[in-house]
């Protein structure tokens, strides 16, 4: 057990309490090279921006949704709110669509087909070949300031082409977060209108997909979109 | 809710949040995660607040840490942080030995840290690199002045013990 001195001695040197005792401290310095640059003040400022946007979002903003039964890739529900479209999900269930929007952007989801008359006739044109992109306000809401950046990223992959995780992390800045850019797209709340099956693994593989069908599906899509799998694995 | 109130405290206290989560979770696209939380966790937070006499650095703080123990819980692994090393350091001249050498023992020092109970590793951060009094630390940790104090001090004491034979001394 240290004494009363030693352990005043250690505040004094390494904490600058005082620092009267003046001797170097390797530790203290070898601290500071980890710790004290801190995250940088253009990052900083560019987090606190995506921050503030999300304490803005109105919570009285209503949310509307639809379901589209007979896809070429199955059934799918998307959701929009008064800024633009929210969701569009894989899924067999309204319940499980509707509680997991309600987790991440709250509200109360009505039904409202007419409302997503026009989103719905987009994407069913798309999985059908007989439209190329699309014309659609999105909503990025609930989602962090870092899946935000990627997400936007992704959604400027032009349709016939690919990315890979890599890319996207380098055209965000980030060149070292290509797994978190797989993590981020692995939730990609507006699957096919964000082109999240566009971004492909660095060794030419096709990564991974979450929507029904997984990689499958991925292939579908991409071989829709006119991109030559032959020459991915 | 006085919302101008809350910008000022975003816009003032934000950067020092943002660097508290940085030192604490990593430097990945978690702890701008965590930041977000925070401030989300304070507005909601923050009517009940209003008219209190409340330290308002200290009570961000609180929420911070009870964030980033929270992600620190739920992340299972701890390799997946990135350090930045500050590059203008004393490496000037040095051999390209000397400063592989370098960041591995930073690199290990990082590691300790880390591996250091939660509050001893929060403490030390807090009081080295934001300034918090003992008795705010305390606000934010939970516990007392003491406890605040004694944390930092045992923090301090095993990473001095466990480099205290690695060759952490520069050449001066």
């Amino acid at each position: 057990m240290a004494t009363k001195e030693e352990g005043e001695g250690i505040f004094e040197i390494w904490l600058g309490d005082s620092r009267a005792a003046g001797a170097p401290s390797p530790l203290s310095d070898a601290l500071d090279s980890l710790y004290a640059s801190g995250p940088g003040s253009r990052r900083t400022q560019q987090v606190l921006v995506g921050v503030r946007a999300s304490i803005r979002q109105p919570e009285a903003d209503r949310l509307y949704y639809a379901s589209l039964d007979d896809t070429p890739v199955g059934r799918l529900f998307i959701a929009q709110s008064g800024k633009g479209i929210v969701a569009l999900e894989y899924s067999e269930s309204e319940t499980a669509f509707v509680s997991g929007l309600i987790r991440r952007v709250g509200g109360k989801p009505e039904r409202s087909p007419g409302r997503l008359k026009d989103a719905a006739r987009q994407v069913m044109e798309y999985l059908e070949g007989r439209r190329e992109t699309f014309d659609l306000p999105l909503d990025l809401a609930g989602l962090t300031p870092f899946q935000q950046r990627v997400l936007l990223a992704v959604a400027h992959v032009p349709r016939g082409k690919v990315a890979t995780y890599a890319e996207i992390a380098r055209s965000i800045d980030r060149p070292k977060a290509a797994r978190a850019v797989g993590q981020a797209l692995r939730r990609n709340p507006i699957p096919i209108v964000i082109p999240c099956h566009r971004v492909l693994a660095s060794n030419g593989g096709l990564g991974g997909y979450t929507g029904r069908g997984g990689v499958r599906t991925k292939r579908q899509l991409l071989s829709l979109e006119g991109v030559e799998l032959g020459t991915v694995a | 809710m006085d919302e101008s109130f809350f910008e000022t405290m975003l816009s003032t206290l934000g950067p020092e949040i943002f660097a508290f989560l940085w030192r604490i979770v990593g430097d990945g696209p978690e702890a701008e995660d965590c930041l977000q939380d925070t401030f989300l966790r304070a507005y909601k937070a923050f009517p009940r607040l209003e008219g209190e006499d409340v330290n308002h650095r200290a009570w961000l703080y609180a929420i911070a840490n009870n964030v980033a123990r929270t992600h620190l819980g739920r992340r299972k692994k701890h390799d997946a942080r990135n350090v930045i090393l500050d590059e203008q350091r004393s490496d000037g001249g040095a051999s390209v030995e000397r400063i592989v050498e370098r960041r591995q023992e930073l690199e290990t020092l990082r590691e300790a840290v880390h591996a250091l109970p939660y509050r001893q590793q929060a403490a030390l951060i807090l009081r080295k690199y934001h300034g918090l009094e003992y008795a705010e630390i305390a606000a934010v940790l939970g516990g007392s002045h003491a406890a605040a104090r004694a944390n930092v001090y045992q923090g301090l004491k095993r990473l001095r013990k466990q480099f205290s034979y690695m060759p952490l001394v520069e050449e001066r």
